[in-house]
């Protein structure tokens, strides 16, 4: 697995580092200590009130540095990946926040969190500071565990705990609070690859077809191998095991944690899941989906669930400074409006006859239809191959609706294949289609004569598409073609067009549409230049005096 | 026994963590988080640093010394659990121990650590090689007899569930792999006998 980093023993402070160069409001601060004591705390501390300390291993960004801020935690002591701090570092921290009112520290459950945090509270009890610690064991993994791990769910404890000490409660009753609200946490993690640390040799364990159950925040395998199935198959799995361990009738938070890379777009889809299945009855509030406590780049996330009551719910909603916290929002279902009508006026117009009119369509339809495969073979070469196909679906949708279109009226009719384009026969050159006949339609519907309108529409067309002449696209024969025929004349225009489409043939490079992807000298012409120039050819011959 | 000189033992210890340092951290990797290593090493070359200081005290005033350094500013599960080790050994230990004061500290340590870690021989972790070496001193055995069986019981560790540590979150799963912790346990061992018998 490739990493940004520079050398393995600084990544944890320059880490730190350029988190509190953007931190911006000057409200974080951190101790004097690199490298062996990394600990950022609030600037505005004046241990008036209950300090509340957490951390744990680096590796776990946003936690614990990003929830540093009024309202929440006053100081968090960061190790080195994964590795807890220090005794040292967790003591310093504690030093440096705790007054009268004293400190709560809050500890994930593992063994080096509990030995460091708890013999820096036992040195600093002795030192005369009034410390309590709160052990958060989430984690349902493994159900008969005698000391389940702490994860996401953590957070939770860090919020109630920051606004009960916020809100001036003193150190038994925001740590009563916060032993309370962590017996009442379950959480559980999913896992579709484990995570790789910088600069360390990776070997994945997982199967292309594999996942893991109950894994914990520090690519420690899960305690199952899970088949991949569907995202709502997972969630189901999970919401299971999870809905097992909640009270009937009981409302509850649900906190959606990305453990690292799964996309935005795949957390917002295990969100809709997760309030799909069985367990969304429960919860009435939810935070997230987003990075709150992850394990480095794992492809995985983790749904932990806090019992509410008023107290908590109240602590859960107050507004915290650290931006790196989601807030808490209310389970709604969401709202949907309704589409708007096109306005009045704007509407089809009825179907009307004009033979001059049906036969050039009929002609330029057919025309194209019959390039199907030329025109492909020809994009082949440069793009994707399709241009024949887009183009001739296009033809038949207009074709389709022939009888339905107002023939009489020149600008609705140009209007009505606009639409159609627009809809029907898809890519790019769908849409630069739609629009030249709608901007066409426009013109002709405040007077403008035909080779005017179609000017107008080449004008809004290259607007919106950015091709000019010499970029190798349709415009190279359409332009000159257009011109033409406004100028002098039908046949004129049939000639401009073919020179115009002949000069893409010595066109070096594409500079719009898929051909620009190239960048070489292709000795062919571009399929959209010439399909113009096979329409005014055609049209010519259709009209040309017996 | 000879009584060596105590910068000579750290860098022994520290010589065998830092080249088994990868080894460890694959260990970990394996049914941790894979921190094992580095946190050893990192332990160990802190104490190398100050190994004339150390060495500069009576043998267990340098022991509770080494410990001290350990438990305070390594971090992760390790350092305390190592640190407490070292300062529990040099709190009994007499200033020139012999065969039976050494394994009548090593006794009292491996209950300071178990108490420390909630633990007990047979969850697989540290103390599945340190209660044989106790034995095995206990019993008389010789420095060779002693590093063989850390070996055996590190190996040992494999067949094991793990009960403690972050090994204990994988259930079942952590069976069939050697614990870390173990591992480093043995290799200390081997280290310091070596040091002091020369073999």
């Amino acid at each position: 697995m490739k990493h940004f980093f520079n050398r393995k023993d600084t990544i944890v402070t320059e880490a730190l580092d350029g988190f509190l160069a953007t931190a911006g409001s000057g409200a974080l601060a951190r101790l004097d200590g690199y490298p062996e004591i990394k600990v950022v705390l609030r600037a505005d501390w004046d241990k008036t009130k209950v300090a509340v300390v957490s951390g744990g291993g680096a590796g776990h960004e946003p936690s614990h540095a990003g929830f540093v801020g009024a309202g929440m935690l006053t100081a968090a002591v960061s190790g080195e990946i994964f590795a807890s701090p220090s005794v040292e570092a967790v003591l310093a921290a504690i030093r440096a926040t705790t007054g009268p009112a004293g400190c709560l520290l809050v500890v994930k459950n593992y063994t080096g969190d509990r030995l460091n945090f708890g013999l820096a509270a036992e040195k600093a009890r002795a030192e005369g500071l009034s410390v309590e610690m709160v052990i958060v064991g989430d984690d349902i993994a493994l159900p008969d565990i005698a000391q389940p791990r702490g994860v996401a769910g953590t957070l939770f404890v860090h919020k109630i705990a920051g606004h009960l000490s916020e809100t001036g409660r003193d150190l038994a009753s925001v740590a009563a609070a916060a032993r309370a609200a962590a017996k009442d946490i379950f959480s559980l993690g999913i896992s579709l690859s484990s995570c790789s640390i910088p600069g360390q040799a990776h070997e994945e364990r997982f199967g292309v077809d594999d996942g893991e159950l109950g894994l914990g925040i520090h690519g420690e395998p899960g305690v199952e191998r899970i088949a991949l199935q569907s995202a709502g198959a997972l969630v189901a799995i999970m919401a299971e095991r999870l809905a097992a361990r909640l009270d009937a009738g009981s409302r509850y938070a649900l906190l959606i944690n990305n453990l690292g890379s799964v996309p935005p777009l795949e957390m917002s889809l295990i969100a809709n899941a997760v309030l799909a299945s069985p367990l969304a009855k429960a919860v009435t509030l939810t935070i997230g989906p987003g990075h709150l406590m992850t394990a480095l780049n794992m492809n995985g996330f983790s749904l932990s669930l806090l019992k509410l009551d008023a107290e908590r719910e109240a602590a859960l909603k107050a507004p915290v400074g650290p931006h790196a916290w989601l807030p808490a929002k209310p389970v709604r279902a969401p709202v949907v409006v309704a589409i708007a009508r096109p306005a009045i006026g704007a509407t089809a117009k009825a179907a009307s006859r004009d033979a001059a009119a049906e036969r050039l369509i009929r002609a330029v339809c057919q025309k194209l239809i019959s390039l199907e495969e030329p025109l492909n073979a020809l994009d082949a070469k440069a793009g994707d191959g399709d241009t024949g196909s887009t183009v001739a679906t296009g033809a038949r949708s207009i074709l389709e609706c022939i009888d339905t279109l107002p023939l009489a009226d020149h600008a609705a009719t140009a209007a009505s294949i606009g639409d159609t384009l627009g809809t029907s026969m898809g890519g790019s050159s769908g849409v630069l289609l739609s629009i030249f006949f709608t901007a066409a339609s426009q013109s002709l519907g405040s007077g403008a004569p035909l080779g005017k309108a179609l000017l107008a529409g080449l004008d809004r067309m290259t607007f919106y598409g950015g091709a000019k002449v010499g970029d190798r696209t349709m415009v190279d024969a359409l332009e000159p073609a257009l011109k033409a025929l406004d100028a002098i004349g039908l046949e004129a225009a049939a000639k401009a067009a073919r020179q115009g489409a002949e000069a893409t043939v010595a066109m070096r490079k594409a500079k719009a549409g898929r051909s620009a992807y190239i960048g070489r000298q292709l000795d062919t012409a571009d399929p959209g230049a010439l399909a113009v120039a096979e329409v005014f050819a055609a049209v010519a011959a259709l009209f040309a005096p017996a | 026994m000879a009584a060596p000189d105590f910068s000579r033992l750290i860098a022994a210890a520290a010589d065998t963590i830092a080249a088994h340092a990868e080894e460890l951290t694959a260990l970990d990797q394996a049914i941790g988080d894979g921190d094992h290593g580095l946190n050893m090493k990192r332990g160990f070359e802190a104490v190398r640093a100050e190994a004339d200081a150390f060495a500069a005290k009576p043998l267990p005033e340098a022991l509770k010394a080494v410990g001290t350094k350990l438990v305070m500013t390594v971090g992760g599960a390790s350092g305390p659990l190592f640190g407490t080790l070292f300062m529990a050994l040099g709190k009994d230990l007499p200033e020139a121990p012999d065969r039976n004061g050494l394994a009548a500290a090593l006794g009292k340590a491996i209950e300071a650590v178990a108490a420390r870690g909630k633990s007990q021989p047979g969850q697989k972790t540290m103390l599945d090689v340190l209660q044989p070496v106790y034995e095995a001193l206990a019993q008389g055995k010789t420095a060779t007899e002693i590093v063989i069986a850390a070996d055996k019981a590190a190996e040992a560790t494999v067949p094991m569930k793990a009960l403690r540590g972050r090994a204990s979150f994988l259930g079942e799963r952590s069976i069939g792999h050697m614990d870390a912790g173990a591992r480093s346990t043995a290799l200390l061992v081997r280290a310091v006998a070596e040091a002091i018998e020369g073999i």
